[in-house]
């Protein structure tokens, strides 16, 4: 991977935002150097691993999946992440080779066509979930026919309101589920103890992570949008080096206690991000550059969310699977935004889906409803997960918004 | 051309507006506008965006100064507008770039006091802003950006499929007494349909006239989706053409309001009144 950073208007791929946002941007600060190198490199170290004789498992990079694959020795590599830095041949090989729709969802295009191109020098083992999404069911089951071991772990959902006896039903399905993918994964190697130790270390890296949050509350813009949703991504596969993110982790913790007060704190508008993590990231290079702070996320990756170490840790995956604050309508969804705005006094929120996803368009949506009767601005996003500079209308609305953002700010602070 | 202030916005406007020389380069994906406010005057300047943006902002704002009879040391403020406003550069001239959405918000607010939505058309997208009448400040907005229909590449196109040049679309569409109905709004599909228009012998008014109503009805989705009231300012560079007013008019039933200023230029003046405020803004930190 040639590593050059160019300026921000020559930012072409992924990796050159990346690139540009670590050796430009954060000039300032070493510690969010290391989390754009643990990203750049995250892929090809997993890649690497596998070629020396380690063993490595693409799994959904969540914090159950990642946390017990690391309790049997696994490195868990992140299936979603294939395709973000990804080759600009990826989507198109998926809607050519593979005829899948153009309609369908972006991401699950760009892992399939890169899986396919990667086939026999990356990991040929894949765990899969069922509570992600069909159109990913359907691409795994096509990508079995070329090289790859694929392992579908069914699962269900905890409705609220369900009978005791029924939920009981549904976490034995889940706990029997689990024990399959581990005899399939890594037949006689479970100890329960090692699962533990991983669940309790998940549970320390959340708190980290929601101290650097609250940290952030007095720097907003010490650390950028992009860098931040890239270690929040990183929250639970730790980029397959689970120390380095934690000592990563704790080097960011103590630069922005050192920080003066006041310093770093030259935001116009302070937002959430609220859905799919996004994959065109000049979007936060123009959120950051119009004076916007990203201190709320909304994001599959939730940092509040930990292990109840106390019980079976077989069961506390179980427990954390349906408990996962991510499920639910949208406008329970929304009422949690909402609360986590207040606490970060952010004004407006960014509503992102990937161009394709049935789902999530539809969510944003009544998500953007439920917000605009409560008079807080939101901006529907639907990006692409294509490898190339987003549409200068893309970045024009994320810039309106952040400018409507601060007038509003400003006139309200003269009022 | 030259407009003395007073004539074309309100006096309290025209007064907070004089304190500076202040420039706005709109430069669209189409057509790059340019405004200078300079000692109570207003000078306006239109040309093609051309290939680099850069040059046609320094093209655009020689023509403004020269008008203005002043020097381009003499401007005190630029900001830069449109599609085009990150690749410009103006040296020594305090400089900033606002978004488009921000400037025809601001423009339409001064040509037109108390407006609520306005609704612009480029030629590369199409956005329905609502604005609080009050400040001109944005409160909700959305584009269409997703295919070319609802913009002025689409109505780009459908002059070339019926011989006529794009300024003579709109008045065509005026003389039609039977708009045809057009039920594709994608260019590439409308194309067909325009060609198997022809062939039925449907003639050039009315298929002009279906082009504008079915782009209407485009832009009237999006400002369902905002809200709107009957005050509504049309701006960017369609807004010129008078078929595309009477269809919008027709579509959503109530009149569009005429300002004195082109409104093509609402974008333009917007960056000129924003620069206006930037400098006062430095005044304050000196």
């Amino acid at each position: 991977m040639a590593e050059q950073s160019k300026s921000s208007t020559e930012n072409k791929t992924q990796l050159d935002h990346v690139i540009y946002s670590r050796d430009v941007v954060h000039k300032h600060s070493k510690a969010t150097q290391n989390i754009l190198n643990l990203c750049i490199d995250y892929i090809d170290y997993c890649k690497r691993a596998f070629q020396e004789g380690k063993e490595v498992i693409w799994t959904s990079g969540m914090g159950t999946d990642s946390s017990l694959f690391y309790s049997l020795g696994i490195i868990p590599a992140s299936f979603t992440e294939i395709g973000r830095l990804c080759s600009a041949d990826a989507v198109v090989l998926a809607e050519d080779f593979f005829q899948v729709p153009n309609e369908t969802c972006a991401m699950v295009k760009s892992d399939l066509g890169e899986f396919y191109l990667q086939r026999g020098t990356i990991a040929n083992r894949l765990f899969y979930s069922s509570k992600a999404c069909e159109p990913y069911n359907v691409a795994f089951q096509l990508i079995e026919d070329y090289g790859y071991d694929v392992h579908v772990m069914d699962v269900g959902f905890g409705p609220k309101k369900a009978s005791q006896e029924r939920i009981d039903n549904i976490k034995k399905h889940y706990r029997d589920e689990y024990i399959k993918a581990i005899e399939w994964a890594a037949p006689g190697r479970y100890d329960p103890e090692k699962l533990r130790t991983e669940l309790v270390f998940y549970n320390k890296i959340q708190r980290k992570i929601r101290t650097i949050f609250n940290l952030r509350a007095y720097h907003p813009t010490y650390i950028g949008s992009l860098p931040m949703m890239l270690l929040l991504m990183g929250n639970a596969h730790y980029f397959g080096k689970p120390l380095e993110y934690e000592a990563t982790l704790d080097r960011l913790i103590e630069e922005l206690s050192d920080l003066k007060p006041g310093e770093y704190h030259d935001e116009k508008a302070i937002l959430c991000w609220s859905g799919a993590r996004g994959q065109e990231f000049n979007i936060f290079e123009a959120i950051d550059e119009a004076g916007g702070a990203v201190l709320s996320w909304n994001i599959p990756n939730n940092t509040v969310h930990e292990f109840n170490t106390e019980i079976d840790p077989i069961d506390a995956l179980v427990e954390f699977e349906l408990g996962d604050l991510i499920s639910g309508t949208s406008e329970n969804a929304s009422r949690y935004i909402i609360k986590d705005m207040e606490k970060y006094n952010a004004t407006g929120v960014i509503f992102y889906a990937y161009l394709g996803c049935s789902f999530a368009t539809i969510d944003i949506e009544l998500k953007r409803k439920y917000f605009k009767e409560h008079n807080i601005p939101g901006l529907s996003l639907i990006g692409s997960f294509d490898v190339g500079a987003v549409t200068g209308q893309v970045t024009t609305r994320v810039r309106a918004f952040v400018e409507m953002l601060a007038k509003q700010h400003k006139e309200s602070k003269t009022a | 051309m030259k407009y003395k202030l007073t004539d074309i916005i309100d006096d309290d406007f025209a007064a907070e507006l004089s304190v500076a020389s202040a420039a706005g380069i709109d430069i669209g994906s189409r057509g790059a506008k340019g405004v200078l406010i300079n000692n109570g005057y207003l000078y306006t300047v239109l040309t093609a965006s051309g290939v680099s943006s850069d040059e046609t902002a320094h093209e655009l704002l020689e023509t403004l100064v020269n008008e203005a009879g002043i020097s381009v040391k003499e401007v005190d403020f630029i900001v830069g507008t449109g599609y085009g406003r990150v690749a410009l550069n103006f040296g020594t001239i305090p400089f900033k770039g606002v978004t488009e959405i921000t400037c025809h918000a601001l423009g339409a607010h001064y040509m037109n006091r108390g407006t609520r939505t306005i609704i612009d058309i480029g030629g590369q997208d199409s956005k329905a802003i609502q604005v609080d009448p009050e400040n001109g400040n944005v409160t909700e907005f959305i584009m269409n950006d997703k295919c070319a229909a609802g913009t002025g590449r689409f109505l780009e196109k459908v002059a070339q499929l019926l011989n006529l040049d794009l300024d003579e679309l709109g008045k065509c569409a005026l003389r039609s007494e039977n708009p045809a109905e057009i039920s594709s709004q994608c260019v590439v599909f409308a194309e067909s349909e325009v060609i198997s228009l022809k062939a039925k012998g449907v003639s050039k008014e009315d298929i002009a006239a279906g082009i504008h109503l079915a782009t209407a009805r485009r832009v009237k989705g999006l400002l369902r989706r905002v809200g709107f009231d009957n005050d509504i300012v049309f701006t960017g560079g369609v807004s010129h053409n008078q078929g595309m007013v009477k269809a919008l008019e027709t579509e959503i039933g109530s009149s569009i309001t005429k300002t004195k200023l082109d409104s093509t230029f609402a974008g333009a003046f917007g960056a000129a009144i924003s620069a206006v405020h930037e400098n006062k803004n430095i005044q304050y930190v000196i």
